[in-house]
């Protein structure tokens, strides 16, 4: 498992390093201990044998004994009971002491003895050997010295580490933290450089200047789209003037003609403010709004239509917001399925209220979305199959419709349905009243 | 009123738009001057030459806004009918505060355009400055804000509903005539129109008892409505 954050990162490396030199140095001290011990072992053997020699020359000194007399009282006196020991005099016995093992055939102690062999005056040879005592074991004095170094090791590297993984990724959560937080390119206030690790400084300077680029070309956009669609509205007044002027004293079909320019004029200006509501940001919302009736909305939206479509509605469904903004939204709703459903099955429409929401649902029979064409009808532009077939519309309906929704703090949604139904709902917050 | 009470000036910097307008207000007999500035606008209502105001916002120089606010400062309150392409409730909230009577989006209709001018111009010039608060019988409308009160409650008044209301509060108890109530609030007299009326009338009706209140709307048979109190 890879740890993911900074932090644990480092948390995860600096324990296991304590705990790699816990091992190498548990494993390291008890070898070092075994070596003293054996060379303790070996100097006690050297004593032994010295006081052993001392014995031997002192009786055959000062007494009649003869040396065997004199070896055997070396060996009782010096040598512990259960250290074995041996005078020869050119391979003649002279005295043995204990019952250990003699050598092999290889002529090699059994393991775990150690020997020493001393030649003394006159071809006198004394052997003596011994068990050493058997102290702790190593083993458990491994597991031990590990433990005495493990456990302090790993809370002063859970310490260190997680301070240090954090003071690294501290700058880094800070960024994020401050990036989550822009809803608008333009308001990003970098922090100051100086103070910062280099790293951390390094990825500032480039998300300011991502966000600094960005924040300008939605400030291009923004003005562009509102110059244009200010500018629409000039010309635009003036050919619904001069149409209705004209239509004034006409009659006949050239009325109608001029009726129908009306029509496409008011049809274009409110394209003209779709762009204009595309331009706007959805955090920036709509201000207090008024309350606006959306049963009356969606019962214009249906009735304004070529195509009929079977509506359910209380009579009154209130909100609050912008009406001309959520009678587009509406109208798109309603022109979709109006568009995709098939000629022979009618497209339906229910406004209810759904606890503090008012939800509109919008159902096009006929047509099956997937759930990655339902995500893709979002997006601006975008036409589904049948409509890059009819070639009717200009992909800008749905996306609109639900900017106008969260401008008002609602969305649009397509929730999953049946085969063979396409459903696509309008949730806004209902109409509270606010303190005079 | 000193002087006939039909004297416009149109204030629009598109020739063309300034012309139809002019031309078509001309036609329903009344007197009509035009300016591409708001400058020129504003010597006019200074000489006190002018009823009516009507103004687009987008004016080169000294914005329509600016000089609606101008006006207003100054203590004149010459009814003010705004032209934008605005449309949204911001703008015509902005409008509204810097003392525009009316607004009008672009591109708009001219029979609408006539009727508002008519509606404008038989309320008359106001006699003080603009009113923020309309209050009678219990009921308060905060005109800036679109608000519109009941006691300490928000009534959810749409905007139709909120003109009606806000028209008979004005008229404090007296009965409004139902073609005066089309004009003025509608802006036409048409069968959909008083269809629309109706229906406008019974939720108004259904929203101002909903509370237990004493607020009444009467309906006077064959003549228009009137907003009775208590004491009324």
């Amino acid at each position: 498992m890879i740890a993911r954050s900074f932090a644990r990162r480092t948390v995860t490396a600096t324990l296991l390093t304590a705990a790699v030199s816990s091992l190498v140095f548990a494993g390291a001290s008890v070898a070092a201990l075994r070596l003293l011990w054996d060379r303790h072992d070996v100097l006690e053997l050297e004593r032994t044998v010295d006081a052993a020699e001392r014995i031997f020359a002192l009786e055959q000194a000062e007494s009649e004994h003869g040396a065997v007399e004199s070896a055997r009282e070396a060996l009782e006196q010096a040598l512990e009971p259960l250290d074995r020991g041996v005078f020869r005099a050119r391979h003649e016995l002279l005295a043995e002491h204990g019952a250990g093992p003699g050598r092999g055939e290889d002529g090699r102690l059994p393991k775990g003895w150690i020997e020493t062999r001393r030649r003394l005056a006159d071809g006198v040879v004394l052997e003596v050997s011994r068990r050493p005592e058997e102290g702790v074991p190593l083993r458990r004095l491994f597991w031990a010295a590990l433990l005495v170094a493990a456990i302090p090791s790993s809370l002063v590297a859970l310490a260190v580490g997680r301070r240090a993984g954090r003071a690294a990724a501290r700058p880094i959560e800070e960024l994020a933290r401050r990036l989550g937080e822009v809803r608008d390119p333009r308001e990003y206030a970098p922090l100051p450089l100086d103070g910062l690790p280099d790293e951390a400084a390094a990825l500032e300077r480039s998300f300011a200047s991502v966000l600094g680029r960005l924040g300008s070309a939605l400030d291009r956009e923004a003005s562009f789209v509102r110059n244009a669609a200010h500018e629409l509205r000039t010309p635009l007044t003036r050919i619904r003037l001069r149409a209705e002027r004209a239509a004034a004293g006409a009659s006949g079909a050239c009325r109608r003609e001029l009726d129908a320019i009306t029509t496409e004029v008011d049809r274009l200006t409110r394209l003209a403010d779709a762009l204009l509501v595309l331009a706007r940001d959805e955090a920036s919302g709509i201000g207090e709004g008024e309350t606006v009736n959306l049963a009356d909305v969606v019962r214009a939206a249906v009735d304004a239509g070529e195509r009929p479509i079977e509506l359910r509605t209380p009579d009154e469904a209130l909100v609050r917001g912008d009406e001309a903004l959520l009678r587009l939204a509406v109208e798109n709703l309603l022109d979709n399925a109006r568009k995709y459903a098939p000629a022979a099955l009618m497209p339906r429409a229910r406004l209810a209220g759904e606890g503090t929401f008012v939800v509109l649902s919008v159902e096009t029979p006929g047509v099956t979305l997937s759930a990655e064409e339902r995500e893709m009808a979002f997006e601006r532009f975008y036409r589904g199959a049948q409509a890059r077939e009819t070639a009717k519309g200009h992909g800008l309906g749905l996306s609109l419709a639900r900017h106008v929704a969260r401008v008002h703090g609602g969305d649009v949604i397509a929730p999953d349905a049946a085969p063979g139904l396409a459903v696509f709902e309008l949730k806004l917050p209902a109409w509270r009243g606010t303190a005079g | 009123m000193p002087g006939s009470p039909g004297r416009v000036v149109v204030v629009e910097d598109d020739p063309e738009t300034r012309e139809f307008v002019a031309r078509a207000l001309r036609e329903d007999g009344l007197e009509v001057r035009s300016a591409a500035r708001a400058e020129s606008a504003r010597k006019l209502v200074q000489a006190g030459e002018v009823d009516l105001v009507v103004l687009d916002v987008g004016l080169p120089g000294i914005s329509g806004l600016d000089l609606c606010a101008e006006l207003r400062r100054d203590g004149s309150a010459v009814p003010i009918l705004m032209l934008t392409a605005r449309t949204d409730v911001a703008s015509r909230v902005e409008g509204l505060e810097s003392g525009a009577d009316d607004y009008l989006g672009k591109p708009f209709a001219l029979a609408e355009l006539r009727a508002r001018v008519r509606a404008l111009l038989r309320r008359g010039a106001r006699t003080g400055p603009p009113e923020a608060v309309l209050e009678h019988a219990g009921v308060r409308i905060d005109l800036r804000r679109r608000r519109a009160f009941l006691g300490a409650e928000e009534l959810p008044l749409t905007r139709r509903e909120m003109d009606l209301l806000a028209r008979l509060v004005r008229a404090g108890g007296v009965v409004v005539e139902r073609d005066v109530l089309l004009e003025d609030v509608w802006g036409v007299d048409s069968p959909e129109a008083a269809a629309s009326l109706e229906v406008i009338v019974s939720r108004l009706r259904r929203k101002l008892t909903r509370g237990g209140g004493a607020s009444r709307l009467r309906n006077v048979r064959g003549i228009g409505y009137a907003l009775d109190g208590e004491d009324g």
